[in-house]
């Protein structure tokens, strides 16, 4: 299994489609650093979002998004040709006339592309956070270290569910072509079309008036099972999870503000961590329940 | 000479396709044995059965002393395998490739670079080496792909249509390559093959498969005089003058199936050599004959012949 994943490591890490899309996802986010930074500038430190360090604030400005989107689409360039591509190509069966055990193949393979996704969300974080200090010169705490990492490691987490997904479509469908496509379709509906879809089946479900007109219980029910739909897309889980952890207090994109009373104070860390469970629950699942079923397929599949 | 391959029974079957069809064959020790049948016969499931690569439905088959349903890797260990569509990765190099395979293979670091580059220049590739696979020609890709199946100093190697999608030079130094590397490393090799000529030169013994089914198993020659007399004798004569009376007393004569008639050429195909008794009857009638000479049987005919019948 070592050898394959050696092996395969080499290859994204040289490959092109891995080295264009890492270096647009790291330009990307360097430009919402320095979008965010400039924001800092024009607000001062207790600008944005009321609660929040203004330090995470410039995380939660754009880099949140630019990993939901961007990101995930590197977890799907390594993944959706895998195992389709070498089936395509025939060298599948050339590595099989080999004494390997067929889950050492899959497994190589999945841990290869975590780990590459890993390096790509650690880099391109880092390289972030060294932006953030050499421009602002302002050093994080040791809360705002914390959050960054854990910040960090949920956002390797996502993108390597990405890979997950990617990995059962190259098994599962006959073609290379076809799994970059159920590929690309599950990302469109994860990362945009739930909200339409989300918004469609709430306003059939829960409808309300709108306007200023609106009933607040209403509102709030519509707004209840948007949210539940939105919940099945790990996007959103992770839009949320990354704002939750980086000390935005609108988690789930949604605070009702009383008027007249204080911003509730931001939570902790591990209150953040304990209060996304749902969340983080959806995408470890998503990562496992893909890579199993890809792991059951790819041993019964015949080889010809 | 000791067998080194015993498959019993072999059946394998893809829902209601039966692609191998209870096949027992056993191959000896040091052989070049061929599998020849036309495409779609089952030659690749069955030397894919036998690599331990894919179950066979019911049966089963010992290789170099290995179950090939409980202990695949123990074969796979012992053998090596080149498919007919031979495919490594494109983006690393000749020798980049079989480095990979000899991990896989387990061959220490300190023997796997004596072995590839041995390898390498047992198939002619040693002054590619270092060149990207994907700049490889098919003649190229094909020699790897045989060194890459010899990586493991196997035992037995299987050769899938090894010299399938070649030009006619690089068909005769693959097939060149397989005689001499089969010889000087001691190896059992079983090569499928829908060429008659390649299996021909190749292999000591040979098995025809149809449908499924192997129909025959016998050397080259052996299985050549089974057919001959079935096929019976084509003789080409030629005359100074033939009329009407002789071509009637030649078509009456005992032995004769049928006369073709070309100008004062004849085609006659007989049940067995009539040579002599044609000569008698020609004199007898007065006319000379120029040339009279047994025409060979087309050896593909003869094999069409089989597998259109499926039995021998």
């Amino acid at each position: 299994m070592w050898t394959i994943a050696k092996k395969e490591i080499i290859d994204h890490l040289t490959s092109v489609r891995f080295i264009i899309i890492f270096a647009v996802l790291t330009i990307l986010i360097l430009c919402s650093a320095y979008e965010g930074v400039q924001h800092y500038f024009k607000e001062g430190r207790e600008m944005l979002i009321p609660g929040q360090s203004a330090f995470l604030a410039v995380f939660t400005w754009g880099i949140t998004e630019k990993i939901a989107v961007v990101g995930s689409l590197l977890g799907i360039a390594i993944g959706f040709a895998a195992i389709s591509q070498e089936r395509d190509s025939g060298s599948l069966i050339t590595l099989l006339t080999h004494p390997v055990f067929r889950d050492s193949v899959i497994n190589g393979k999945l841990i290869a592309g975590a780990c590459a996704l890993t390096f790509a969300a650690f880099t391109s974080i880092a390289l972030a956070l060294t932006t953030v200090i050499t421009l602002t010169g302002v050093a994080p705490t040791g809360d705002e270290m914390a959050r960054l990492l854990t910040f960090t490691v949920i956002s390797s987490l996502y993108v390597v569910m990405w890979l997950s997904v990617s990995v059962l479509f190259s098994v599962m469908m006959p073609d290379t072509t076809s799994s970059l496509l159920a590929s690309i379709i599950t990302w469109l509906v994860s990362t945009d079309l739930i909200y339409s879809i989300a918004s469609l089946i709430a306003s059939i479900v829960a409808p309300f008036g709108g306007g200023i007109t609106m009933h607040k219980i209403e509102w709030k029910r519509h707004f209840e099972v948007f949210r539940a739909i939105t919940r099945f897309s790990p996007t959103c889980c992770y839009r949320d999870v990354a704002r939750s952890v980086l000390g935005s207090p609108f988690r789930g994109g949604l605070v009702i503000i009383e008027p007249g009373k204080p911003m509730p104070a931001p939570p902790s860390l591990l209150e953040c961590l304990s209060q996304s469970w749902p969340e983080i629950t959806v995408i470890v699942v998503v990562l496992v329940a893909s890579f199993a079923a890809s792991y059951l397929l790819f041993m019964r599949q015949e080889i010809r | 000479m000791s067998i080194i391959i015993e498959a019993k029974n072999l059946t394998k079957k893809y829902g209601e396709f039966t692609a191998v069809d209870n096949l027992s064959l056993e191959v000896r020790e040091g052989e070049i044995f061929g599998l020849l049948g036309p495409n779609g016969a089952g030659k690749t499931t069955t030397i894919m059965m036998l690599a331990g690569l894919i179950d066979p439905t019911s049966g089963n088959a010992i290789v170099a002393g290995f179950d090939v349903v409980k202990e695949p890797r123990k074969v796979k260990a012992v053998t090596g395998y080149l498919h007919d569509r031979f495919a490594c990765y494109d983006n690393l190099t000749a020798r980049q490739n079989l480095d990979f395979y000899a991990q896989l293979n387990d061959i220490p670091k300190s023997k796997r670079a004596k072995r590839i580059d041995s390898l390498l220049e047992a198939v002619g590739l040693s002054r590619w080496k270092d060149v990207k696979v994907r700049k490889f020609s098919r003649g190229m890709r094909q020699r790897l792909g045989i060194a890459q199946a010899l990586i493991n100093e196997p035992k037995i190697v299987f050769l899938d249509e090894p010299t399938a999608g070649l030009d006619p030079q690089g068909t005769r130094e693959v097939r060149m390559l397989i005689k001499r590397l089969c010889r000087e490393e001691g190896l059992t090799a079983v090569v499928t093959s829908h060429i008659l000529p390649e299996v021909e030169q190749l292999c000591s013994r040979i098995g025809i498969m149809k449908d499924g089914k192997l129909i025959a198993v016998d050397t080259f020659e052996n299985l050549v005089e089974r057919l001959a007399p079935e096929e019976g004798v084509l003789i080409r004569l030629e005359l100074n003058k033939l009329d009407d009376k002789l071509l009637k007393s030649i078509e009456d004569m005992p032995g004769i199936r049928s006369v073709d008639r070309d100008g004062n050429e004849l085609m006659i195909h007989a049940d067995h050599d009539l040579r002599e008794k044609l000569a008698a009857a020609i004199a007898e009638a007065g006319s000379l004959i120029l040339t009279m000479h047994i025409v060979q049987p087309r050896l593909e005919e003869v094999f069409l012949k089989v597998y259109g019948r499926g039995w021998i």
